[in-house]
């Protein structure tokens, strides 16, 4: 194995994506993100790459769509109000079936909000990637070397499915400093010049590339929307299959469960130790797919077995909370721990409720 | 016998949906007569914008992209950034140029990429039914400028290609109209140097067209040349602002 280095999240996620192929990031400075739009600004020009400061979130996510039917690999991040600018690009990466990552270093609350780390971006990316509905796959690490790992294979996904790659760090992730596998360089092949979405090189057969599935087996465009979506959604349909990932900590003997993502999760698990030491049976289902969502390790989650549920989330109003509810048996009790605004999750407070779950049994 | 006039190869046998006197189609076939004459037809890249150029992809034979409304210049510099050899055209509407899209417009101007912009300024919103453009002259009636374009109300119309020309990075930057044949062939040259200059010199040239969309400034086609005479070129006027 190779030998691990202290890496800030930011940093170690900039340097892995290189190594993964990437060499267009296009990015507009927002804290917490800023530290990633730094290191690849002088990072990419060591290897012929493409950076651009762009004007706007607005330009930096479109700059994307350019530089994936050029053939790069490439990578935008963000953080909240930059997110919702970058809405329509994504959008059309979806719809266009674009491969591109994006990552949203989140931070607390709505409008300008706050610096600090949130996981209130949940929905925003889960649901749809901007107007349409069209999804990609989500991904919601919860340490650094995690946010390497998906990072490092995100681009083969993302041409793999002709999808985008959204990642969730957060702030405290992105700052943070861990042990890391900073992973060998992936050689990419120039076939990938010549990839359907991809306009060549030099001269080429004229290709069509749109935003918008137009072309199909009809003569209108929206029966040619209807076939094409539809098929769109069974690929998301058989991610479910495919693509769902997922951790399980101390689930063997569990009797009470944690049920959170990122952040939320890695804190959750101090407290499930501090539990364990108190006597109290309780483990923890970790999503780190976000899109496509962990369904069956939560609809197998047996009632005869499990005494309560805690949903431990980074957002208020709750919307995690809702995906996991609705997919867990209506006879185990459910609460939700909830904090927002770069208000972090609290360990006392998860042991408090888990226990006052435990004591009114 | 001499073959003095044909049809140019780079055009489709498609006949574009155009309205009858539109500009676009005219637009288009000078870009398809210089790609022969340049001999880049499957290297030229053609960006569309969202307006009623959007779906021209079948009219032409180049290879084209695409984008949201007014990010062609942002899609386009991602591509060329990462693709520098092939010839990039991006074609947009003065809504999508210098409303929408008027940062990405003077952004990628502001860098110098290494494309060439074809702005169509016809005044209006085309492809939405013919609402006020940023370009709609004062006093113009538009659908949403029911009495006249005020400028208490709006300001005053945008000279696009002198916002550009006042910037460092850009080439050549020019005004023609497509009214007369002279202007045409005046507009022709034009796009070609433009071109020239991006493939010779990796240079950024904006080219804005003076177009004509009958349909909604509600005149006769033959009314054209006489209306842009009067009311369009007197605020847009003709020429070269830089290089
Ligand atoms: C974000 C967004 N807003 C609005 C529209 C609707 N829309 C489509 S074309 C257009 C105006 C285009 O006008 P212009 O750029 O002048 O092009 P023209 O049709 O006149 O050639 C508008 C407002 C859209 N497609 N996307
Ligand atoms: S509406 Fe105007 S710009 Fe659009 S095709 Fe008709 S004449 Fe041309
Ligand atoms: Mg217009």
């Amino acid at each position: 194995m190779a030998k691990k280095e202290m890496w800030k999240g930011n940093e170690a996620m900039s340097e892995v994506a290189l190594r993964a192929g990437c060499r267009f990031f296009s990015g507009y400075p927002i804290t917490p993100q800023t530290p990633i739009t730094e290191y690849l600004a002088w990072r990419l020009a060591e290897v012929d790459g493409v950076f651009i400061q762009a004007e706007s979130e607005l330009a930096a996510a479109t700059m994307l769509l350019g530089a994936s039917i050029a053939g790069a690999r490439a990578l935008t991040a963000t953080a909240g109000p930059g997110l919702s600018l970058m809405t329509e690009s994504l959008s059309c990466l979806a719809s266009g079936r674009l491969p591109a990552v994006i990552v949203d270093v989140q931070r607390g609350g709505a409008a300008t909000g706050n610096l600090q780390g949130a996981q209130s971006d949940y929905n925003m990316v889960t649901k749809t990637l901007g107007h349409g509905g069209l999804k990609g796959l989500v991904y919601g690490p919860s340490t650094v070397e995690e946010l390497c790992d998906i990072i490092y294979d995100a681009w083969d996904k993302a041409e793999k499915y002709r999808t985008p790659v959204f990642i969730l760090s957060d702030a405290s992730l992105g700052q943070m400093m861990e042990p890391v596998d900073i992973k060998p360089f992936k050689q990419l092949d120039e076939s990938r010049f010549d990839l359907p979405y991809v306009i060549g090189r030099e001269e080429s057969e004229k290709k069509v590339i749109q935003d918008t599935p137009y072309a199909g087996p009809y003569s209108t465009m929206s029966e040619n929307l209807d076939y094409n979506y539809r098929k769109y959604n069974e690929m998301y349909e058989q991610w479910k299959e495919d693509e769902v990932l997922y951790e399980e900590y101390m689930m063997d003997d569990a009797e009470y469960v944690i049920i959170g993502w990122g952040m939320a999760a890695r804190i959750s698990k101090s407290a499930i130790r501090n539990l364990r030491k108190k006597g109290i049976k309780v483990g923890m289902i970790r999503p780190i797919s976000l899109f496509p969502f962990p369904e069956k390790p939560l609809n197998a989650l047996d009632a005869k077995k499990i005494k309560g549920i805690l949903v431990v989330e980074m957002a208020i109003p709750a919307l995690f909370y809702h995906d996991v509810k609705a997919q867990v048996d209506k006879n185990i009790p459910i609460k939700a721990n909830l904090h927002c605004g770069g208000y972090l999750s609290q360990v006392d407070e998860i042991e408090e409720d888990i226990l006052k779950m435990a004591g009114g049994k | 016998m001499d073959v003095v006039y044909k049809r140019s190869g780079a055009l489709s046998d498609v006949s574009t949906t155009y309205c009858p006197g539109c500009s676009h189609g005219t637009a288009f076939k000078l870009i398809a007569e210089i790609s022969e004459e340049l001999d880049i037809v499957n290297k030229l890249v053609f960006a569309t914008p969202i307006g009623c150029t959007t779906f021209s992809a079948p009219f032409h034979k180049f290879s084209t992209f695409m984008s949201a409304h007014g990010r062609a210049p942002a899609n386009a510099t991602g591509f060329k950034r990462c693709n520098p050899k092939r010839p990039v055209i991006v074609y947009q509407g003065d809504g999508d140029c210098a409303a929408i899209g008027t940062g990405e417009s003077i952004h990628a101007a502001a860098r110098g990429e290494a494309f060439t912009v074809v702005m169509a300024n016809n005044q209006v919103y085309g492809m939405t039914g013919g609402q006020m453009a940023p370009t709609t002259l004062t006093g113009q009636k538009t659908t949403t400028t029911p009495n006249g374009r005020s400028v208490e109300a709006c300001g005053y119309p945008i000279r696009m290609a002198e916002q550009i020309a006042q910037l460092e990075a850009p080439r050549f930057v020019t005004r023609q109209s497509l009214h007369t044949p002279k202007n045409i062939l005046q507009a022709k040259a034009a796009i070609k140097k433009a071109l020239e200059l991006q493939i010779n010199e990796e240079a950024y040239s904006f080219v804005e067209l003076l177009c004509a969309c009958p349909t909604n400034w509600a005149i006769e086609p033959s009314g054209i040349k006489e209306y842009m005479e009067k009311n369009v070129i007197p605020y847009f006027p003709l020429g070269d602002l830089k290089g």
